[in-house]
């Protein structure tokens, strides 16, 4: 009974992950610039040559390998106006010309027939090696003014002058024409909805091809910068900052538990107002600003300079004693991990005294008391499994609440753990690696929930009812 | 009565601090500028601060020197939030420029270009509570009407007829269409694009259950089950809630705004709400259980009223409060978020916020104000906010 209830959780727990990979592969879809251009090293070529790039063997394979002659989700909607395939043209501004052309007209079958008539006037233009011509070929496929257009044609015939491209400009010519004189932009108000089946890049980017494997086999892909896996540098990061969030999780919960339940103990009415003020005030703290204090006041030589400011425990030398090296790991440490569990532990404090009151409260309770139990047991026994509960329930929103807060310690703190990795690639737009933490963080946080539910429900009884409210 | 004076009173100052923040963010330019608000010369009087520039020598720093001026009326900090002065660099709290006069004094400093900065506070405050409260406005609507629909169908399934979904997807499909016919046009704003889809999306889905309604009204009752589908919008309305409580905010956020690269602070507030509408929801869905087993929605079923009409005028009014008390800590996170993204170099770099001024504070730790004031106005800020709602928890039990 218990186990089916809880596989049923773990499976609810699919969907999200299949939502994350969503949004995940859009973000990575709706990336500015030419995905294509930023595999290719193209750093010796000059930006006057880019339309050569664009028609080069190099650049059609880089294109082929990253799929983007594939369509990007299992179903395609597209305005009637707009030609099937457009997707397959590999130069971008083409790509623009076409589709603005065919939206203008309504004529996408003559505007695609129109392209291919002179994509193959391009072979012939560059069979007879004339540069001029190119020129002109490539102003006619950027433009989507048929006018223009057809006056392009005109200069372009009298560049050329055997019979073979005479008859190929005038076919695309013809084909033209009929695309000028048609006025069906009523049509893109229509759609058309397509189906691709597997051959998609969503597909192809989860599951994998035969060649490379997917996302869900625990490929990422390469970084830009670097050049080396993402997956590699997502683990060499995440061994730093793991035992960082478990720590600050831990410090969490064994300094906000027993606090709390102390605050329901005092008698001191004025002090718990006070202490209770301070812990809001601590919630409120942004915990960026409290590094920014502490790198300000306790590790600057201006004022204490108590604590070191970089983060590198990298260089801790081997040969010294077991005591001597903890004293340096927990000096590196000790700010990091305060600053990362502060506002966890305000917020659970005050969450644990308010329900210890709660309970304090209730028959069950008194009863105890007027059994004339030893206050220790009293505690122990009574009054923190229940006051326990907030912590546990709340460990769904705490954990992921400490996970993204790496971003903001290892910022701060200059530690060279996920957060950081994320904020660097940030910068520099490293979109794979960008992508590559965001899936990984996210899937973490929604494993560390899930357990947390499931504790959750081992646990307390009453969770596995369906509760009214 | 006394006594019930004052309660009242003080209940009617759980306000005044939000009334003096958005005071301070509406009348930023007339708390702090370098230009006087009046000047009186032999000619008349004139109104500087309305010129969108004006001549160096009617500039405060330079009034006392002018003679033609009689009398001036400067405001409570005479200088501007990006006034560079080369004269007056890294000043400390309290010092003064070149003559001590009351307006010539930086109250809390200047910073490494000589800016003020106490103006630069003023003007983050602006920043602040502006995305603040657009990012809950974001959160309020999404999380009210999915935790309202949540809510309503609890233990109870929604039952659409077939005809009813096949005309829902068209009208996505032609809805879709249309934002993409937009989208190549390239000449609307994409955020307006969105409102407008999500406006005609609630109204064709008012008009399409409405037809839903009479359409399994009037079907024999042995065909209805064929002729339509049930699915539970609470169990879906719960996941996604989870869903999005579970995400880790800053990766999201930074993933996010590495892909949209101009953002402004529209953008910002729009993805803060994007991320922050969980928690009213959950709160939404909860108090209009709760209003459910109420006599007066007994009573709405009673006398056949649709379901959005229940919904909107009988149960969202009672079930609203909680998400409103809690609006205060949303719009503090909302803030603490903000201020985070300027800190790290997200935000439009013409964009004076707290955050970004922190940001400089990391690189110059011998300015200590610099990084001592901005966080603890962030901190007053978000703690007023905090207080706010908790005071209003407090009143309402």
């Amino acid at each position: 009974m218990i186990a089916a209830a809880l596989i049923k959780k773990i499976l609810g727990w699919i969907p999200a992950i299949l939502l994350l990979c969503l949004l995940g592969f859009f973000l990575l879809e709706s990336v500015p610039g030419d995905p294509v251009m930023a595999r290719m090293d193209i750093s010796g070529k000059t930006q006057s040559s880019a339309d050569f790039i664009y028609e080069s063997a190099e650049y059609q394979r880089a294109r082929k390998e990253a799929g983007l002659h594939l369509p990007v989700f299992y179903v395609h909607i597209r305005p009637a106006t707009i030609p099937e395939k457009l997707f397959e043209i590999a130069h971008p501004e083409h790509r623009k010309a076409v589709k603005q052309l065919s939206l203008k007209s309504g004529q996408p079958q003559k505007v695609w027939q129109w392209y291919h008539q002179h994509r193959k006037l391009r072979d012939a233009i560059a069979f007879q090696k004339n540069p001029k011509a190119l020129l002109i070929w490539n102003e006619i496929a950027r433009s989507s003014e048929p006018r223009e257009m057809l006056n392009q044609y005109q200069l372009l015939s009298f560049q050329m002058n055997s019979d073979d491209t005479k008859s190929l400009i005038i076919s695309a010519v013809k084909t033209l024409q009929e695309v000028e004189q048609s006025d069906k932009t009523w049509l893109q108000f229509f759609p058309v909805l397509s189906y691709n089946g597997k051959q998609n890049r969503f597909h192809q980017w989860l599951f994998g091809t035969e060649s490379q494997e997917g996302v869900i086999e625990g490929h990422l892909g390469f970084s830009l910068r670097q050049g080396r896996p993402v997956t590699l540098l997502i683990r060499e990061a995440f061994g730093i900052t793991l035992p960082l969030a478990i720590a600050a999780i831990l410090l969490t919960y064994f300094i906000s538990l027993p606090l709390g339940l102390k605050m329901a103990e005092m008698s001191n009415k004025s002090a718990l107002t006070r202490l209770t003020g301070l812990l809001l005030m601590l919630f409120a703290t942004p915990a960026y600003w409290l590094g920014i204090l502490m790198l300000t006041f306790l590790c600057s030589p201006e004022f204490l300079n108590w604590f070191p400011v970089a983060y590198s425990l990298m260089n801790v030398p081997e040969d010294i004693s077991i005591i001597h090296k903890t004293l340096i790991v927990s000096r590196h440490l000790i700010l990091p991990v305060t600053c990362w569990s502060i506002g966890g532990v305000a917020f659970l404090s005050i969450q644990t005294f308010r329900k210890a009151k709660e309970t304090k409260g209730l028959p069950f309770y008194m009863a105890a008391r007027a059994r004339g139990i030893s206050n220790r047991k009293l505690i122990k026994n009574h009054l923190f499994p229940l006051a326990a509960l907030p912590a546990l329930s709340m460990a769904g929103s705490i954990i992921p609440a400490a996970v993204s807060g790496a971003v903001v310690i290892e910022l701060i703190f200059s530690i060279p753990g996920i957060g950081y990795l994320m904020f660097q690639s940030f910068h520099v737009r490293d979109f794979p690696v960008v992508i590559g933490v965001l899936l990984v963080t996210g899937v973490f946080a929604y494993g560390a929930t899930a357990l947390s539910d499931l504790i959750q429900h081992l646990i307390d009884p009453r969770t596995r009812k369906r509760k009214m409210v | 009565m006394i006594i019930k004076s004052i309660k009242s009173f003080r209940a009617g100052q759980r306000f005044l601090a939000l009334k003096i923040l958005l005071f301070i963010g509406i009348a930023a330019p007339l708390i702090s500028n370098d230009k006087p608000l009046l000047i009186s010369t032999n000619d008349g009087w004139s109104f500087p601060i309305l010129a969108e520039s004006i001549p160096h020598d009617l500039k405060i720093k330079n009034l006392d020197r002018n003679s033609e001026v009689n009398w001036y009326l400067s405001p409570p900090i005479a200088f501007s939030p990006n006034e560079l002065d080369v004269e007056s660099i890294g000043l400390h709290p309290l010092s003064s420029g070149k003559t001590r006069k009351w307006n010539n004094i930086h109250w809390l400093g200047t910073d490494h270009l000589g800016r003020d900065v106490m103006a630069q506070l003023v003007y983050g405050c602006r920043t602040s509570v502006l995305i603040g409260l657009m990012a809950m406005l974001i959160a309020l609507t999404i999380g009210i009407l999915l935790g309202a629909t949540s809510g309503y169908w609890n233990f109870q399934n929604m039952r659409i007829s077939f005809p009813a979904i096949l005309f829902i997807l068209t009208a996505i499909i032609f809805l879709m269409n249309a934002l993409i016919v937009l989208y190549y046009l390239e000449s609307v704003n994409f955020l307006w694009i969105f409102c407008a889809v999500i406006i005609s999306a609630i109204i064709l889905l008012h008009f399409i259950l409405k037809a839903d309604h009479y359409f399994l009204r009037k079907t024999p009752f042995k065909w209805r089950k064929r002729l339509s589908i049930s699915f539970s919008p609470d169990h879906w309305g719960i996941a996604m809630i989870n869903y999005t409580t579970a995400l880790p905010g800053y990766f999201v956020l930074l993933a996010m705004l590495s892909v949209w690269q101009d953002p402004g602070k529209t953008g910002i507030a729009f993805i803060l709400g994007l991320l922050m509408w969980p928690d009213i929801a959950r709160l939404t869905r909860s108090a209009v259980i709760l209003a459910k087993n109420e006599q007066y929605h007994e009573a709405a079923e009673g006398l056949g009223y649709s379901n959005a009409r229940i919904i909107f005028a009988h149960l969202l009014p009672n079930a609203v409060r909680p998400a409103l008390i809690s609006l205060g800590f949303g719009i503090g996170a909302a803030i603490i978020a903000e201020s985070f993204l300027s800190f790290i170099g997200v935000a439009p770099a013409e964009m004076i916020s707290w955050g970004s001024m922190l940001s400089l504070a990391k690189d110059y730790p011998e300015l200590w104000w610099l990084s001592v004031f901005p966080g603890a106005a962030l901190v007053a800020t978000v703690l007023l906010f905090y207080r706010m709602t908790t005071s209003l928890e407090k009143a309402g039990d």
